[in-house]
């Protein structure tokens, strides 16, 4: 078992060879941060394992920005700057979108919030992910998606207005609603997840590919294989409570009023429906 | 997992950096957490779209020098067939329903070669634009009523599209809400009938069509 003093030789060693020193902060003490940082990590590695795997250039000069070197941040500020600033405009309008990246411009800096990277991923990445949070969240403060004329906000389905509801009709989406979520809950969290991506996320399984890795004919393979279950564990549940068939009982209902608008998949869609358009 | 909300583990996921631990500790997480499932949606849209460069960090396990002059050969291989299948239409032809849609094939403009890495092109893109030298589908180009739409990824895009300009954006869903819009907005039904997939700015606002 490798000593303290030769774990942060090691950790000194790539800390020369992937980082440019540039800033007040010196390699030592830098080295000394990833440490702690491999010691607070899984127990299944060494520390130095892993500081193998963190994007160190990014870490050093997140980690100086943390410590208040302002030519850090300088140099973060012309990196990722409009990057920050052009991910919120992905999600919201102006002045939503000034207003949100200043917000995570301001905590990064002022708040200090930029500690709370650890090199996990690249910077940029990381970024994104915070950038994204923070625009859900002023989403929900704020409501401030366009919306189509006449439509509510939001990626889901609303309620139509219209005829008044039917009763029956609204009791048996409720039961059906109730199945779906129980056949949900019977799926392993993959599958759940799978299905989740796909028809509540709406992403292409090139999309999905990104987001939880495999290749696209393997994710298109499970999911066909998740929906098959949930079908028929909807079918089952439907027969044994009310004697009939789940196809039966969803035909009166409009399956775009269901809450969790999975509608897709019980309207008889496969999963092979959504691959990237090509013309 | 210490904060399972923690925005360094979604993006250590994308990156694939996860150990099978985490990762597995993530997908449970995920499954139940709307707030960051749907988090991780816009993350994998937007590397998807190129916004956010993934590094190519192999992951664990992988044996990245072991694959390498295979991966080099699939690469020529598929640039060869890509090379092949790729032919632009004769100069004036137009398929009947092209021409009842008012859709016009011509062919593809006459691209300068890809910038050499030194330019500044070439070097890392602004995440926040769309490059159209670096993610046009050579070839893919079409004219419809005065405006200019490239492929990228399977999507149509208006040639004066640049998300840097902060036009708002409608999302249109479904053939419902395409339906709907269109009924208001006729002037719109020629870019809608590109494909599934279309983003055009028309009169101060971006409209993007989805299935």
């Amino acid at each position: 078992m490798q000593t303290r003093p030769e774990q942060r030789d090691r950790v000194l060693a790539l800390v020369a060879s992937q980082v440019r020193v540039r800033f007040a902060l010196d390699a030592s003490t830098f080295a000394e941060r990833l440490l702690e940082l491999g010691r607070a990590a899984s127990p299944d590695r060494t520390p130095e394992e892993h500081v193998r795997r963190l994007s160190l250039d990014d870490l050093y000069l997140a980690s100086a920005c943390a410590q208040g070197e302002e030519s850090a941040w300088e140099e973060c500020l012309a990196r990722h700057g409009d990057f920050v600033r052009g991910f919120a405009r992905r999600f919201l309008r102006e002045p939503a979108a000034s207003d949100v990246a200043d917000q995570v411009i301001a905590d990064l800096w002022e708040r200090r919030k930029m500690a709370r990277y650890e090199g996990r991923s690249a910077l940029r990445t990381w970024l994104g992910a915070i950038v994204a949070h923070a625009a859900m969240n002023a989403v929900k403060a704020d409501r401030r998606w366009l919306p189509l004329e006449g439509e509510g906000p939001g990626p889901r389905r609303q309620e139509r207005s219209g005829s008044p509801p039917d009763v029956a009709a609204t009791e048996d989406r409720s039961l059906f609603e109730g199945l779906v979520r129980k056949a949900m809950e019977g799926l392993s969290a993959d599958d759940k997840l799978l299905i989740l991506l796909h028809y509540e996320q709406d992403l292409t399984l090139d999309e999905m590919a990104i987001a939880v890795g495999g290749s696209k004919a393997g994710l298109s393979r499970r999911l066909k294989r998740a929906r098959e279950q949930l079908l028929a564990s909807i079918d089952s549940m439907a027969r044994s409570r009310t004697g009939l068939s789940a196809e039966t009982l969803r035909a009166g209902i409009d399956l775009r009023r269901l809450q969790l608008d999975l509608g897709t998949i019980l309207g008889g869609a496969t999963a092979e429906r959504k691959h990237d358009g090509t013309v | 997992m210490s904060n399972p909300h923690d925005p360094g583990l979604l993006a250590a996921s994308l990156e694939g950096r996860l150990d099978a631990r985490e990762r597995e500790a993530l997908t449970a997480h995920l499954a139940e957490c709307a707030e960051c499932r749907q988090a991780l949606a816009l993350l994998a849209r937007a590397a998807h779209a190129g916004l956010i460069p993934l590094p190519t960090a192999a992951r664990p396990g992988f044996a990245l020098r072991r694959w390498l002059p295979l991966a080099a050969v699939l690469v020529m291989a598929l640039a060869a067939v890509t090379r092949l299948n790729w032919s632009p239409a004769p100069i004036g032809e137009t398929r009947p329903s092209d021409a009842a849609s008012g859709v016009s094939v011509s062919p593809p403009p006459i691209e300068a070669a890809p910038p050499p890495a030194s330019s500044p092109r070439g070097a890392e893109p602004r995440a926040d634009t769309l490059d159209p030298a670096v993610l046009v589908t050579r070839g893919a180009a079409r004219r419809v009523a005065g405006k200019t739409f490239r492929l990228v990824a399977g999507e149509w895009i208006d040639a004066r599209f640049d998300p840097a300009t902060g036009l708002p954006i409608t999302d249109v869903k479904g053939p419902d809400q395409r339906s709907s819009l269109l009924s208001r907005v006729p002037a719109l039904a020629p870019y809608a009938a590109l494909g599934e997939r279309v983003v055009v700015v028309f009169e101060g606002t971006v409209y993007r069509f989805r299935p």
